[in-house]
């Protein structure tokens, strides 16, 4: 055991550091599997969660604001101004604003990654549900549908590509953005991120980084996948 | 299969002085209309945009609400049923079909029966009956496809068919054939024709087109400018009579030729107490005149004439066995003659 080679990655290496962790390689493969159990792995199903529960609880918010905005069109600008200004602030301003009042807590970054998802679920489920045409509305008023059969049978239905495009953009942004949590709560893809910039150790962000890309990326097939379920007519229209 | 369809569930549509006039606009969209269209008729509405056509059709279905007058159907007017129980009772259709997009053909049809409750069976009985009706076979298959992939022709079969799902005994028809290519329509006209009389359901039929008007209806009413009914009565009396200058020029002036469509060569010849000798089969053989059977139009015998060039054609019975020789000086003759006077016509008969 050399003592002298101690090089400048402060890593917990137990004295059994590969040559590339001592060079601080661009990516150490027999380390980040080594860290997978304690660092990598926890983090990302800490990072699936934070992701997780901002889309659902955005979800079910824009959603119902959006059902509201529907039948009462004249809150719909209004609704669409407060999710839009919302979006403009940046994270890590809209996470010290919030951190006096919830403080440095899952809450607080729960609350910032809600409100960035907003704009687009709201904008995009109103869309679909007012973009149903005009003759297919009148046929359905015509036919004798009640409105909220029409709600439930007609637009809902054919809105769900337009919800599940929102869905899709809303939760790559999520997963991007919940790295940036970090700042507030030692939880998610963003922690080992910010620790690798504290103290520079090229595997440790890179694969963080790596896995986030690649949660995104597996967030949006699946969603591609559950619109293909529950709207199969409208993949059909496109190979038509 | 058609037996099967309740032909007796139709009803009269009576305007009584039905009057529409929107918000903030002076003149009347539908002024002071009275017209009764009898059970199992089809009436075609038509008339220049700004005619009040559509306004009219949806008065009925209460899309829009009437400012004075009554309509009834049956016997009850329309303001003492609920809405949307009219519009179930009512067969819709429009011209773009308003097919639902993420909904099959059998999903469309069945929509109306699902939400009144029909068992599946009977559902799925009625939707394949009704397939089969327009044309759209083999069922199994046109079932399961959506709208888009259909063509126009065929969407718009599926619009009528789910007019028809839950046997209204009324039908709205709005400029329902007006999108589709010329081939495409004759043929939809053509078959709605002989589906209208299986069927036999009180139909209101939207249309700016006077041809189509005189092919399809039983009936015709003629809307001018402001929504005033200008003449309300059979093709071809308004053919031979228009009640005033709008409704001449409106019919046009080649109104004499188009009275020739609405008779069929059997009907001319029939109708003559003086019917030309049958010629011998030998005659008939070495005879080079054109030929066309008796169940085409005059119309069709006139423009055969004028294209070969000859002043006289040989009509053949439907069997081929029977011909006579027709000049058409006599065509003409009996072509315009006698033409019905107003009410004479019977529904759908011969036509």
């Amino acid at each position: 055991m050399n003592i002298t080679i101690q090089a400048e990655p402060v890593i917990p290496d137990y004295g059994q550091a590969s040559e590339c962790v001592v060079n601080n390689g661009a990516f150490c493969a027999d380390w980040f599997v080594q860290q997978w159990p304690t660092i990598f792995w926890p983090a990302l199903l800490e990072h699936i969660g934070l992701t997780l529960i901002a889309i659902v609880i955005g979800f079910i918010l824009a959603f119902s604001a959006a059902l509201v905005a529907h039948r009462y069109s004249v809150v719909a600008a209004p609704l669409n101004g407060l999710t839009t200004v919302l979006y403009t602030i940046p994270p890590l301003a809209l996470f010290l604003l919030l951190v006096p009042f919830t403080g440095l807590t899952v809450l607080t970054a729960e609350i910032a990654l809600v409100a960035y998802t907003l704009l687009i679920l709201f904008s995009n489920t109103l869309t679909g549900l007012n973009g149903i045409p005009a003759d297919v509305r009148r046929a359905a008023v015509g036919m004798g549908l009640t409105r909220y059969q029409i709600l439930k049978r007609i637009e809902l239905p054919m809105a769900v590509p337009a919800i599940i495009g929102g869905l899709r953009i809303a939760s790559v942004l999520t997963v991007s953005t919940a790295t940036i949590a970090a700042f507030i709560v030692d939880a998610g893809l963003g922690s080992p991120i910010l620790k690798a910039i504290q103290s520079p150790f090229n595997t440790q962000f890179v694969a963080a980084g790596a896995l986030a890309v690649l949660l995104a990326f597996a967030v949006d097939g699946l969603l591609v996948l559950l619109g293909k379920g529950l709207a199969p007519w409208a993949s059909r229209r496109r190979i038509a | 299969m058609m037996t099967t369809i309740d032909s007796e569930q139709s009803s009269s549509i009576v305007f009584d002085a039905a009057t529409k006039v929107y918000a903030g606009q002076p003149q009347p969209a539908v002024d002071n209309l009275s017209l009764t269209i009898e059970a199992g008729e089809l009436c075609c509405i038509v008339g220049p945009s700004g005619g009040g056509k559509t306004t009219t059709l949806l008065l009925v279905n209460r899309l829009v609400e009437l400012t004075s007058g009554d309509i009834r159907i049956g016997d009850r007017s329309i303001h003492d049923i609920d809405p949307i129980a009219l519009r179930r009772s009512i067969g819709y259709v429009i011209q773009q079909t308003g097919l639902f997009p993420h909904l099959t053909i059998a999903e469309n049809i069945a929509l109306i029966p699902q939400i009144i409750d029909w068992d599946k069976s009977r559902i799925k009985k009625r939707t394949n009956e009704l397939l089969e009706l327009v044309g759209l076979t083999p069922v199994e298959s046109f079932a399961k496809r959506y709208p888009h992939e259909l063509s126009g022709g065929q969407q718009q079969r599926v619009g009528i068919a789910r007019a028809l799902a839950a046997n209204p005994p009324v039908m709205l028809m709005d400029e329902p054939f007006g999108a589709l290519d010329p081939i495409t329509r004759a043929n939809i006209q053509d078959e709605f024709l002989a589906l209208k009389d299986a069927i036999g359901k009180t139909t209101i039929f939207i249309t700016h087109d006077i041809d189509e008007a005189i092919k399809m209806g039983d009936k015709m009413a003629i809307l001018q400018e402001g929504g005033v009914l200008a003449q309300y009565d059979t093709p071809e009396a308004i053919l031979a009579h228009p009640a005033n200058e709008f409704v001449e020029r409106f019919v046009g002036n080649d109104r004499g030729l188009k009275l020739l469509t609405l008779r069929t060569l059997k009907r001319v010849l029939n109708q003559t107490p003086n019917r030309p000798a049958p010629m011998s089969r030998a005659d008939a053989q070495a005879s080079n005149l054109p030929r066309i059977t008796e169940t085409a139009t005059a119309q069709a015998a006139l423009s055969l004439a004028l294209n070969a060039r000859s002043s006289a054609i040989i009509v053949t019975s439907e069997s081929g066995k029977d011909a006579v020789e027709l000049s058409v000086q006599r065509l003409l003759e009996l072509g315009a003659a006698n033409a019905a006077p107003a009410g004479t016509r019977t529904t759908g008969a011969g036509v």
